[in-house]
C-alpha cells in the first residue's frame, strides 16, 4: 500500500441512476482514488448519497432501482452479472448517516462481520474487536465494557463504534455517509481527526453536507448538482479556485 | 339549552352501554366463580377425571393405621380415607400386579369380603382391629381431578406450536422480505384473512375429514394439534410478520454493509429484534388453544386421560368442559374447570401487556 | 494492519451460497401454506358436503331442494323415512345473528365512543383490559353461563316449559360479539384525524356533540368491518349456543322463547356417531356454513379495498 501511488481504486463511468422513474443520476464519471478522502458535496437531493451508496451496491435493497454504465472496482466492473456482491461489500465497508449500532454488545457489534465470515476462535476475534477499537480511536474509552449493550453509548462513541464494525471486516475503501450529521461538535472533530488518520490504511469517500468538512478533511472533491457532477478536482482548487461559477456559488452559500 | 340536554342524553347513553359491557364482564365471572370455586382443592388440580375402582392385595397387615369418615357416593354410604399414617400397611398395596399405594380421599368399598355400606367409623375401627396378614380391599379412587385434562391442554399446546411456528416465521420472513407484489401476495393476504375468519367448527369438520378419517390418524392427540396448527396460521404469520416489519431498515443496511448475505443478515439480525413480537404471537396462540373446542371435540376426541402416544385421543380442559356440560348438565364442575381456562387466559393476556409495555419503552423502537 | 486477517473472505462464501436457495425455497413454500390450507379446506368440505345430492352416491340420494328447503331434520339409517331439511336451521341461524347485531352494534358503537372519546386514560386502560379478557374467554364457558344463568331466567318469564330459545342465543351471542366490535370500533374511532375534532371544536361544538355527529359518522367503515367480523363469529358460533338452543328436530321459530337448532349446533351435536348418509348431510350443513362464510369474507375484503382509496 503504496502512499504516493495515484491509481483509481474506484473508477464511475457513465453512470445513471433511476430510482423507479426518477433519473438521479446522469452521466457520472468520477475516480476514487487509493488511499486518498474523496469529499462529494452539494445541496440535499443532489444525488451524491445514491452515488456513495452505488458502490457497494446497497442501494440493491431498495425496490425498483436499476442503473446505467459501469462502477469498476480495481477494473473490474460490480454490477455485472454474477458478482459477488457480498464480498464487495467486505471489501467496501459502510459508515451511516445515523450511527445504526445493532442492539448488541459492543463486543458482539465488532465481532459480527469477522463471524459472517467464518472466524470462530475467541483468541482471534479478541485480537480483531482490540485492533478495530483501536484504530477507530475507541478503545481506551470501552475496553472495559466491551459486554455492555452498544446502545448505552453516547452518539458520538456509537458512530466510532461503526466505524470500527466497518474496519473489522477489513475493507479496502470505506464509505462515509454524512457521518457526523447527527452528532455534536465534539464528537465531528474527533470522527475527522480519525479520517485523516484512517486513510494512510484506506480509500476513503465521505459524503458531507458540511462545507467546512469537506474542505479539512479532503483530498479531492466532488460537487454535485441535481443528480450531475458539475465540478471534481483537488479539494483546494474547489474551494479556493473553483472553475465553474454554479460550484463558486454553493461555496460561497448561495444554496443551502 | 336544549344542546346541552342532548349532550346529556348522549353521554348518558354512552356511558351506560360501557358500563353494561363492564357489568357482563362481572357478571359472567362472577357466575363461573360463585358456581366453580367451590370444587377447587389440590385433588381435583392434581387428580385423575375419571372414577376407577380397584381391588388392592395388602401384605403383613397389622391393622391398616388410616383414619376414615363416612361420605356419600354414587346414592349409597361409604367410607373415605382422611389419612394415612406413615408407615401404614396401605401405602404397600398391589392391584393388578402394580403398586398401588392407597391415599387421602380413596373410597373403601369392600373390606375382604365386607361391605362398608352403611358401615360406622366405630364399626371400622373394631374391624380394623381384628385385620392382620394378607387382605383384599376393594377401593374407589374418585375421578373429576383435571390433571390429565391440563397435560393434554399443554401437550397439544407445544405440538401445535412445533408444527405451526416454523412455518408461520418462515412465511412471515417471506412475506416481509422477500415477496413482491402482485396476484400470489394478494391471493396470501386474502386467504390469510379468510382463515381466521373461518369458525372453528368448520376447521373441526375439516380436520375430521382430513386427518381423522383420510390420513387414518383417528381422534388423537395428533389430529387435533395437526388441525390446531392450521387454526393457529393467520395469527401467528401477521404477528411474526409485523414484528419482522418493525426492525428497522438501518440494521439492514448495518449487516449487508458488513457484507453478511440476506440468510444471515435474517437469521442473525432480523429475527433477534423481532423476538418479543413473535412471542407475542406464540402467547395468543396458546390463549386460542386454551379456549378452543369445536376443532378438538371433532378430531382429539373427549378421551379425559393422559396417552401414551400422539396416536391416542386426549380431551382438553375446555373441551371436556363442554362434554360435562353437555351430558351431565354439572355446571358446577364446567365451571370449576372455567375458573382453571380463565386464569390461564389472564396470565397469557396479562404476559402479552406486559411484553408490549416493555417493547414500547424500549429505545430501539 | 488489519490485511493479517484478510484471508477469510473466501471461507464465506463457500460455506453459505449454497444453502441459501434452498432456505429461500422453504420460505417461499411456507408462505403460500395459507393459501393451501383454505383450497383444501373448501375442497374437502364441500366435496363431501356435495355427495347425497348425486345420483352416483354409494350412500344413496337425497334432493337438493328437499335438503335446503325442508322443515324437519330426522336422521334415519332406512332413507326413505330420513328427512334432512335444514332451512328451519338456517333461518334460526340467521334470526340468531340478526337479533345479536341489533343488540350488540348500538352498544359497542357507544361504548367505543366513550372509551375513545370521553373516558379518561385510567378507565380506558381498565375496561380495555376487560375487555380483551371479554374476547379471550372460552365459547364453552360462555354456554355454560347460558345455561346456568340466562337459560333458568328466561324459563322463569317464557310461556314454553324450557328456557333454551333463540332469546337464549341471541343474548349470548351479543356478549361473545360486543369485545370484537367495540375493539374495532374504538380503533376506527381513534384514527379518525384530529382535524375533524378541531373543526368541530373550533364551531362550537361539545366533546359530546363532536363524539356523535362528526367521530363516528366519520368512522363508519371501519365500524362496518367490525359488524362484519361480528357476523361471521355469531353465525359460526357453535359450543356455546348447542348448550342453549334446544336444538329441536323441526320448525321455523316465531316467536323468541322457541327453541332453534343453529347450522353449526346441528353438526356439533350428531358428528361424533354419524355415519353413512347422516355423516355427509352434516358435511352438507358445513357446506351452507361454509358458503355463508365465504360470502361475509367477500364482502369483507371488498369494503377494506374500497377503504384504501378514502
Amino acid at each position: 500500500m503504496s502512499k504516493t501511488n495515484k491509481r483509481p481504486k474506484i473508477q464511475i463511468k457513465n453512470l445513471d441512476f433511476y430510482y423507479s422513474d426518477f433519473k438521479a443520476l446522469k452521466n457520472v464519471n468520477l475516480d476514487i482514488l487509493e488511499n486518498k478522502v474523496t469529499a462529494f458535496i452539494g445541496p440535499s437531493g443532489c444525488g451524491k448519497s445514491t452515488l456513495l451508496r452505488t458502490m457497494n451496491r446497497i442501494n440493491d435493497l431498495i425496490e425498483g432501482t436499476r442503473i446505467e454504465g459501469k462502477v469498476l472496482l480495481d477494473d473490474e466492473d460490480i454490477y455485472q452479472d454474477n458478482y459477488n456482491v457480498t464480498t464487495l461489500r467486505t471489501r467496501v465497508g459502510m459508515v451511516f448517516q445515523k450511527p445504526n449500532p445493532f442492539p448488541m454488545s459492543i463486543y458482539e457489534n465488532i465481532a459480527y462481520g469477522p463471524k459472517l465470515n467464518g472466524i470462530k476462535h475467541k483468541s482471534q476475534l479478541d485480537e480483531i474487536v482490540e485492533q478495530s477499537l483501536r484504530s477507530a480511536a475507541l478503545w481506551g474509552e470501552v475496553k472495559d465494557i466491551l459486554q455492555s449493550n452498544a446502545l448505552s453509548l453516547s452518539g458520538g462513541q456509537q458512530q466510532r463504534l461503526c466505524i470500527s464494525r466497518a474496519l473489522a471486516v477489513s475493507p479496502e475503501v470505506l464509505l462515509m455517509d454524512e457521518p457526523t450529521s447527527a452528532l455534536d461538535p465534539i464528537s465531528t472533530l474527533k470522527i475527522e481527526d480519525l479520517i485523516a488518520e484512517l486513510k494512510k490504511d484506506y480509500t476513503i469517500a465521505i459524503v458531507t453536507h458540511n462545507m467546512q468538512q469537506g474542505a479539512r478533511v479532503s483530498d479531492k472533491t466532488a460537487f454535485f448538482l441535481l443528480g450531475e457532477v458539475i465540478e471534481f478536482d483537488d479539494t483546494d482548487t474547489i474551494f479556493s479556485n473553483p472553475s465553474n461559477p454554479k460550484t463558486e456559488e454553493y461555496i460561497t452559500g448561495k444554496y443551502s | 339549552m336544549k344542546a346541552k340536554t342532548q349532550d346529556k342524553v348522549f353521554k348518558g347513553i354512552m356511558l351506560f352501554c360501557t358500563v353494561l359491557v363492564l357489568s357482563l364482564l362481572f357478571l359472567i365471572l362472577g357466575f363461573v366463580l360463585i358456581k366453580g370455586i367451590g370444587l377447587i382443592d389440590m385433588h381435583f388440580l392434581t387428580g385423575d377425571f375419571d372414577a376407577k375402582t380397584v381391588y388392592v392385595d395388602l401384605q403383613n397387615v397389622d391393622g391398616l393405621n388410616i383414619e376414615v369418615a363416612p361420605i356419600e357416593y354414587d346414592t349409597k354410604d361409604y367410607l373415605k380415607i382422611t389419612s394415612v399414617e406413615s408407615g401404614s400397611s396401605v401405602l404397600t398395596g398391589i392391584s393388578n400386579g402394580e403398586s398401588f399405594p392407597l391415599k387421602k380421599g380413596d373410597i373403601l368399598r369392600r373390606i375382604e369380603d365386607k361391605n362398608t355400606v352403611g358401615m360406622t367409623v366405630d364399626e371400622f375401627n373394631s374391624l380394623d382391629s381384628q385385620l392382620s396378614g394378607s387382605i383384599r380391599l376393594k377401593v374407589t379412587r374418585p375421578g373429576e381431578g383435571i390433571f390429565p385434562l391440563i397435560i393434554n391442554t399443554l401437550s397439544i399446546i407445544g405440538l401445535s406450536l412445533l408444527i405451526a411456528l416454523p412455518v408461520s416465521l418462515f412465511s412471515a420472513i417471506y412475506l416481509a422480505e422477500y415477496a413482491k407484489k402482485g396476484k400470489l401476495l394478494d391471493l396470501i393476504r386474502f386467504t390469510t384473512s379468510a382463515l381466521s375468519g373461518i369458525p372453528s367448527i368448520v376447521f373441526g369438520l375439516f380436520g375430521m375429514l382430513a386427518f381423522v378419517t383420510t390420513l387414518k390418524l383417528g381422534f388423537s392427540m395428533l389430529s387435533g394439534a395437526l388441525t390446531l396448527s392450521i387454526v393457529l396460521l393467520p395469527t401467528l404469520i401477521s404477528q411474526s410478520e409485523e414484528a419482522v416489519r418493525r426492525v428497522p431498515l438501518t440494521f439492514r443496511e448495518g449487516s449487508f454493509a458488513l457484507g453478511a448475505t440476506k440468510l444471515q443478515t435474517i437469521f442473525k439480525v432480523i429475527l433477534p429484534n423481532a423476538l418479543s413480537g413473535i412471542v407475542v404471537g406464540v402467547l395468543l396462540s396458546v390463549g386460542r388453544i386454551v379456549a378452543e373446542s369445536a376443532a378438538l371435540v371433532l378430531t382429539a376426541g373427549t378421551v379425559a386421560l393422559i396417552p401414551n402416544t400422539v396416536f391416542e385421543s386426549a380431551s382438553t380442559l375446555t373441551v371436556k368442559a363442554y362434554t360435562v356440560a353437555k351430558e351431565t348438565g354439572d355446571i358446577a364442575l364446567a365451571c370449576a374447570m372455567g375458573i382453571v381456562t380463565i386464569v390461564l387466559i389472564i396470565v397469557v393476556n396479562s404476559a402479552v401487556g406486559i411484553i408490549r409495555k416493555f417493547d414500547k419503552m424500549s429505545k430501539f423502537k | 494492519m488489519l490485511a493479517y486477517f484478510c484471508n477469510f473472505k473466501d471461507l464465506n462464501m463457500r460455506k453459505t451460497k449454497k444453502y441459501e436457495p434452498l432456505v429461500e425455497l422453504i420460505f417461499r413454500i411456507s408462505s403460500v401454506m395459507t393459501i393451501v390450507a383454505v383450497g383444501f379446506i373448501v375442497l374437502f368440505i364441500i366435496s363431501k358436503g356435495v355427495q347425497p345430492f348425486l345420483s352416483s352416491n354409494k350412500e344413496g340420494t337425497y334432493s337438493f331442494v328437499k335438503f335446503i328447503s325442508g322443515l324437519e331434520w330426522r336422521p334415519n339409517d332406512d332413507i326413505n323415512k330420513a328427512q334432512y331439511g335444514i332451512l328451519y336451521m338456517i333461518v334460526g341461524s340467521l334470526f340468531a345473528t340478526g337479533g345479536a347485531i341489533i343488540l350488540g352494534v348500538p352498544i359497542s358503537i357507544f361504548a367505543a365512543g366513550y372509551l375513545s372519546e370521553l373516558a379518561n386514560e385510567k378507565v380506558k386502560k381498565i375496561a380495555k383490559a376487560g375487555i380483551m379478557l371479554l374476547a379471550g374467554i372460552p365459547s364453552v364457558i360462555y354456554g355454560v353461563f347460558g345455561l346456568g344463568f340466562i337459560v333458568p331466567k328466561i324459563k322463569e318469564i317464557s310461556p314454553m316449559p324450557q328456557g333454551q330459545s333463540l332469546l337464549a342465543v341471541i343474548i349470548v351471542l351479543t356478549m361473545m360479539i360486543l369485545p370484537t366490535m367495540i375493539v374495532i370500533a374504538e380503533n376506527a374511532i381513534a384514527s379518525v384525524p384530529s382535524a375533524y375534532r378541531n373543526a368541530s371544536y373550533a364551531l362550537g361544538a361539545s366533546k359530546v356533540y363532536t363524539t356523535i355527529h362528526v367521530i363516528i359518522p366519520a368512522a363508519r367503515r371501519g365500524i362496518l368491518v367490525g359488524v362484519i367480523l361480528g357476523v361471521g363469529r355469531a353465525i359460526g358460533e357453535a359450543m356455546a349456543v348447542v348448550l342453549i338452543a334446544g336444538n329441536v328436530s323441526g320448525g321455523i321459530p316465531t316467536s323468541l322463547f322457541e327453541p332453534i337448532r343453529p347450522l353449526t349446533a346441528n353438526v356439533v351435536l350428531e358428528m361424533s356417531y354419524a355415519t353413512g348418509l347422516h355423516s355427509e348431510m352434516l358435511f352438507a350443513t358445513g357446506s351452507i356454513l361454509m358458503l355463508f362464510i365465504i360470502g361475509i369474507n367477500l364482502v369483507l375484503s371488498r369494503i377494506i379495498k374500497r377503504m384504501g382509496k378514502y
